[in-house]
């Protein structure tokens, strides 16, 4: 196992250097995060361009070029024979994230051939073979054309990544739904600090499938108007689609390469509600557990964040649980301040955590956060108060929490701390 | 703090597996996907001694090639059958692959952890060390690592039509491993650590797994070609760990996805 260190503690500081991002709400980093300071919300039907639908339920979609300038550039560099019809919406998705996240970090192409990276991103949609007229067509008994299985085994992102990049090391897709892209970032953090890889690719991509969309219609989590987390009337989620990636190197003296950290990753915790399939633990049991593991990784349990990036999808059920476990965890206390983004994304389900990360992260360097857009009428009931649309907060702090929840009960956490 | 990682107990769910009557009534809507990953997890737990572990302890970690693969397609049959926004709830929130590793939490009460790994390499190898790690640094004292696969009808026809042949060389199982502290449990082999590196490879290599290999001590055996292969054949080397000698403790798989090393001990 050359190269490994035998060492399992959490006291490498794993920064992060390069963010990128590509969603409804932005194509880029900072055009997400202008998006969200200026309220530019792109809630719109579902576009012809993804797929069609009789549905009235808005989504959050990303542009129809998913496949960007930049990720175009590094693609022809990396795997010159690379088509874009080889790989799925959710791979390229991905990979122009990623490509915006080597771009700020100055990983130079040739140099990921030289060291061991590891590739960690969450999905859903991403894993899953959706191709209809395929599954149609044999479900009649005929032998359908094999593309769409080739495609579909070509379709893992991690693996997709590796093999545009040309990079070789450990490689996972995190499948654990809403909080996907959270542990992925969490997955990649432990292979840096225990020496499985030198550079790390990790979040979270999704794109917007018809399956999907018609599954949280008929569960009844969706709402037919622009969505409202933690807003006295919210009714529901709306989808969308995107990608959030960071590139996270272990911070030591003897890094290979010159680093600017652009922030930390201080903690990570995840751990289930052991409760229901779909419906989180009311008093957000499974959360709870995943905010103290990263707050103990942190070495300070009496730690108060300056922000919290919340879930906040404008479920019923989610945001109870959600605002009960931060009044437990953070009692009586003005901070941390709240905020949901997901009234300017949607919810990217994979793609969450790894977006949520990024924006978190801009809002702590940038040292103030917007308000959550669609609360205009914070729900009294919520134990603990988000920071509506109309209202900005400086924040008082450098450290901060990107969290998720999950179907299946899954929760994570992840404490960032940005640099100054 | 590094605790030493021991392999507390072993299970490779039999051909002819039966719901346990004790979880057959939560069970009953479930997949077979979720029914095999909890009735293996529940039956590998059940082997283990020692004190017991508090909830927030464990940890349940499930790796994957290809998840709940005939669920996603009865969704989408459901949404072609039944129209739009009628897809059926049960199935959509079951086709969601972290759906099993909530039954399992739920069902065995485990608060700790809980993920899905889905990878067509060595899904199983990368939850395992996600699990070791935990109990390793001390964030859990159990972490319940689950191998599942059930595959689907159109992965077996497309499968035969791709490769000219007329069955597939899979069934479907589970396999499930429980990684405790040393001194928590009797008996029991180390697990030292597991490095992964995979590379980009051919789409029909990965469902063929053509050439995978396992090697220690200079010894090579080819493996059988699906996902779960070797899963079964570590699950063997560990049970035997104690009755070969020397002991076989440094494991390597290869294929033309990549190179996986795993080390065993005392």
């Amino acid at each position: 196992m050359a190269g490994r260190i035998d060492n399992t503690t959490l006291s490498i500081p794993v920064a992060v250097t390069g963010m990128g991002c590509m969603a409804g709400g932005g194509t880029d980093v900072n055009n997400l995060w202008n998006n969200l300071v200026g309220t530019l919300v792109n809630c719109q039907p579902v576009p012809d361009y993804l797929f069609k639908t009789i549905l009235d339920y808005p989504v959050f979609a990303g542009p129809a070029e998913c496949f960007s300038d930049r990720a175009k550039s590094l693609a022809a560099e990396t795997a010159p024979g690379f088509t874009r019809e080889s790989v799925s919406r959710t791979v390229l998705l991905a990979f122009s994230a990623a490509a915006e996240a080597l771009d700020q970090a100055a990983v130079p192409p040739q140099y990921l051939r030289t060291v061991r990276v590891g590739i960690a991103l969450g999905t859903t949609v991403g894993c899953t073979f959706h191709n209809e007229e395929y599954y149609s067509a044999w479900r009649n008994g005929l032998e359908p054309d094999l593309d769409p299985v080739k495609f579909y085994l070509a379709g893992n992102v991690a693996s997709a990544l590796h093999r545009i990049l040309g990079t070789t090391g450990p490689s996972a897709v995190i499948t654990n739904a809403c909080a996907s892209g959270t542990d992925a970032i969490g997955v990649a953090r432990n292979w840096l600090t225990t020496g499985q890889c030198d550079l790390a690719i990790a979040g979270g991509a999704d794109e917007l499938s018809r399956v999907a969309y018609n599954g949280f219609v008929s569960l009844m989590l969706a709402d037919n108007e622009p969505c409202r987390p933690f807003d006295r009337k919210r009714r529901g989620l709306n989808l969308g689609e995107g990608a959030g990636v960071v590139v996270l190197e272990r911070q030591t003296g003897s890094a290979t390469r010159p680093q600017q950290p652009l922030g930390w990753i201080r903690g990570y915790g995840c751990a289930a509600d052991a409760w229901h399939p779909t419906a989180p633990h009311p008093e957000g049991r499974g959360l709870k557990a995943a905010l103290r593991q990263a707050l103990r990784e942190s070495g300070d349990m009496q730690l108060v964040p300056a922000l919290i990036n919340a879930h906040g999808t404008g479920t019923k059920a989610n945001d109870l649980a959600e605002t009960s476990a931060l009044a437990e965890i953070f009692p009586g206390k003005k901070e941390p301040v709240m905020v949901s983004t997901k009234g300017l994304t949607g919810h990217t389900l994979g793609a969450a955590g790894g977006i949520e990360a990024v924006l978190t992260l801009m809002a702590l360097r940038a040292g103030y956060t917007p308000g959550t857009v669609g609360c205009l009428d914070p729900d009294p009931e919520l134990a603990f108060s988000p920071l509506p649309q109309a209202e900005n907060r400086q924040l008082s702090g450098r450290l901060g929490i990107s969290q998720s929840l999950a179907f299946g009960g899954s929760n994570s956490a992840l404490l960032l701390e940005a640099a100054s | 703090m590094t605790i030493p990682v021991t392999i507390a107990a072993i299970e490779q769910l039999p051909r002819d597996w039966p719901v346990p009557e004790e979880l057959a009534r939560d069970l009953r809507r479930a997949d077979v996907f979720i029914q095999m990953a909890v009735t293996c997890a529940h039956l590998a737990v059940a082997r283990v001694s020692g004190d017991k572990i508090l909830p927030e302890e464990v940890g349940v970690f499930i790796g994957t090639a290809f998840g709940p693969l005939e669920t996603n397609f009865e969704s989408l049959g459901s949404l072609i059958d039944d129209g739009e926004g009628q897809i059926s709830p049960t199935l959509f929130s079951h086709s969601v692959y972290n759906a099993a590793a909530g039954y399992v939490a739920r069902l065995l009460d485990i608060r700790g952890p809980a993920m899905t790994i889905t990878n067509y390499g060595w899904p199983f190898l990368v939850a395992l060390e996600e699990a070791r790690l935990a109990v390793a640094a001390g964030r859990i004292t159990r972490g319940v690592v689950i191998g599942v696969e059930t595959y689907s009808a159109l992965l077996a026809d497309a499968y035969c039509r791709f490769f000219n042949v007329a069955t597939v060389p899979w069934e479907r199982s589970a396999v499930a491993w429980v990684l405790q502290p040393e001194g928590t449990t009797r008996g029991g082999c180390r697990v030292h650590g597991i490095n992964i590196v995979e590379k980009a490879a051919e789409a029909a290599d990965l469902l063929t797994r053509n050439g995978e290999t396992l090697s220690c001590g200079g010894k090579e055996m080819e493996l059988p070609r699906h996902p779960l292969a070797y899963v079964n054949a570590l699950s063997e080397a560990v049970l035997a760990f104690d009755r070969v000698s020397p002991r076989p403790e440094r494991w390597s798989l290869r294929a033309s996805f990549g190179l996986a090393e795993l080390t065993l001990g005392r």
